[in-house]
């Protein structure tokens, strides 16, 4: 799910450029530096996971990790996932360079909601819900991913408004992969290394039971 | 409105030729076909590429790439691709085309990999050649293909055209990525990002990201292979989604625990927050030259793309 060169005005690409410049600083600005090679490590990990393929159907998809960028990485999120898309673009033809500004908005800000929402319920009903808070997560942020696709196409030309329907449309099947994937990774994580989670949200207590 | 009345048969060979012309991409990208060598694991399981393209030293040698100073070279060539990005007449976009070509061929960077970069983004692409053409509403001049039987689908040559023009323009891009990326050595690039303005932070994470992007790729193979021999195979059930998450949920939890030895390396090497960068070498006059030859180029096809083709 990313936009190639050539398809955005320049308006279009230009100002989601310099949007996502701005959020990126700030992304930035949150990762200290002691957090400097978890975020890196994560960056890659995020890539790799991204090319892995999972069988649906006769086909295969491959997994977008935006929400679980978001639950792992917090506010550090969008500029983990600015550099993976950017790294994509340039070794992989994955999306454009000239469109990486629209791409990043299309996958950070779906990361920082999903961080936000894993967080928040996380935090008001433990750590026993992290398999569905995590779906939720990954769900929404494939959700939002898609939305945000169709409005960058939407708003580029009346000619890419089927398209733009068609692309939601088509990442219907990958939202439900991704919530049940980011689901099962999210339980895994808090189970097994809860302090990978960007802030440990949980009570001792929670931790015990 | 210029409204041509077709037969139904030639929606056959229309379609013929999309699903050729796809399956070639397909071949070239490496997407169909590939060798098991290529992967881990083989077709039908989790496909997990063995090595990522990256090396610490240029690809290719080139006089006009490979002696370029790094922070012109990255600025005069994404101006360039920004340039081709936003054309919008057909003839500017072949023009920049072949410039690129030009330039891909200049460079002495390997076409094979050109070509591969070239069919994966037309993959993408595909799907637009394939749309635009239906679904772009008619206007006022435009030429309508009309299939016999068929009242609804309407073929706007307008839309084709688009369509073609986005591909060319995107093909432009694509043909220098290998030149402006793997004609210097990795630790210039860095050193270029640096000079270019990107923040100390962000060139840490690239590096330590492209740093441990193979090995990482390397643990995710083994871990793939290892739940192979016991037996798994994918499919779309529960269990086998629980498993996958699991490795790739293993996969973030061993990468964290790398991260601890990597931050006392980083400490014991004197780490406080900023990375040691490579010297570039100074910029000479030739440097300047290429930069301006691509600058100006990018600017008179621009220009002839506003003034002549609109």
């Amino acid at each position: 799910m990313h936009i190639s060169d050539g398809i955005l005005n320049s308006t279009v690409s230009l100002s989601s450029l310099a949007v996502s410049s701005g959020i990126f600083l700030w992304s930035l600005k949150g990762i200290r530096n002691q957090d400097l090679s978890k975020t890196a490590l994560m960056t890659a990990a995020l890539f790799v996971g991204s090319l892995i393929h999972i069988p649906v159907g006769p086909s295969s998809v491959h997994l977008l990790l935006t929400g679980l960028a978001g639950i792992l990485l917090g506010r550090g999120a969008y500029a983990a996932l600015a550099i993976a898309v950017a790294l994509q673009a340039m070794l992989f033809q994955f999306g454009g360079v000239t469109a990486i500004g629209a791409n990043t908005i299309m996958m950070g800000i779906p990361a920082l909601i999903a961080a936000w929402l894993f967080h928040g319920i996380l935090k008001r009903f433990g750590k026993k819900v992290a398999v569905p808070a995590g779906a939720v997560g990954g769900a929404v942020s494939v959700l939002l991913a898609s939305l945000f696709l169709a409005l960058f196409l939407w708003i580029t030309g009346e000619q890419f408004r089927e398209v733009a329907v068609l692309a939601v449309t088509a990442q219907i099947p990958v939202m439900v992969i991704e919530a049940i994937i980011t689901g099962f990774m999210a339980g895994f994580i808090v189970k097994v290394k809860p302090e990978l989670l960007w802030t440990s949200n949980l009570t001792p207590d929670d931790n015990k039971s | 409105m210029n409204i041509i009345l077709l037969p139904t048969w030639t929606l056959l060979p229309f379609f013929a030729v999309i699903a050729l012309l796809l399956y070639i991409l397909f071949r070239i990208a490496g997407i169909a076909g590939r060798s098991k060598s290529d992967h881990a694991i083989g077709q039908g399981d989790i496909q997990i590429p063995q090595q990522i393209p990256l090396s610490s030293q240029p690809q290719f040698s080139s006089p006009f790439f490979c002696n370029w100073e790094p922070r012109i070279k990255i600025a005069a060539t994404t101006l360039y691709m920004f340039t081709a990005a936003f054309l919008q007449s057909l003839a500017a976009a072949f023009l920049a085309l072949c410039f690129s070509l030009l330039l891909a061929v200049i460079s002495g960077s390997e076409m094979k990999k050109n070509v591969r970069r070239v069919a994966q983004v037309s993959i993408f692409l595909s799907v637009l050649i394939i749309i635009l053409p239906f679904t772009t509403s008619a206007e006022t001049g435009d030429t309508i293909f009309k299939i016999h039987g068929f009242s609804l689908l309407t073929f706007n040559l307008r839309g084709f055209v688009q369509a073609i023009t986005i591909t060319l323009k995107a093909w432009s891009v694509v043909l220098l990525m290998e030149p402006m990326l793997f004609s210097s050595p990795l630790a210039h690039l860095s050193s270029a990002l640096k000079g270019l303005g990107i923040p100390e932070k962000a060139i840490g994470i690239v590096n330590l990201a492209m740093r441990y992007m193979n090995v990482i790729a390397t643990e995710a193979s083994q871990m793939g292979l290892a739940l192979k021999t016991r037996g798994f195979y994918p499919s779309c059930t529960k269990r086998s989604l629980s498993a996958m998450a699991n490795l790739m949920a293993m996969l973030f939890i061993r990468s964290y625990e790398r991260t601890q030895s990597i931050q006392e390396a980083m400490l014991l090497r004197g780490y406080h927050g900023r990375f040691l960068h490579a010297q570039l070498p100074h910029a000479v006059a030739t440097d300047w030259l290429k930069g301006g030859l691509m600058v100006g180029a990018a600017m008179l096809i621009y220009f002839m793309d506003q003034l002549i083709w609109q």
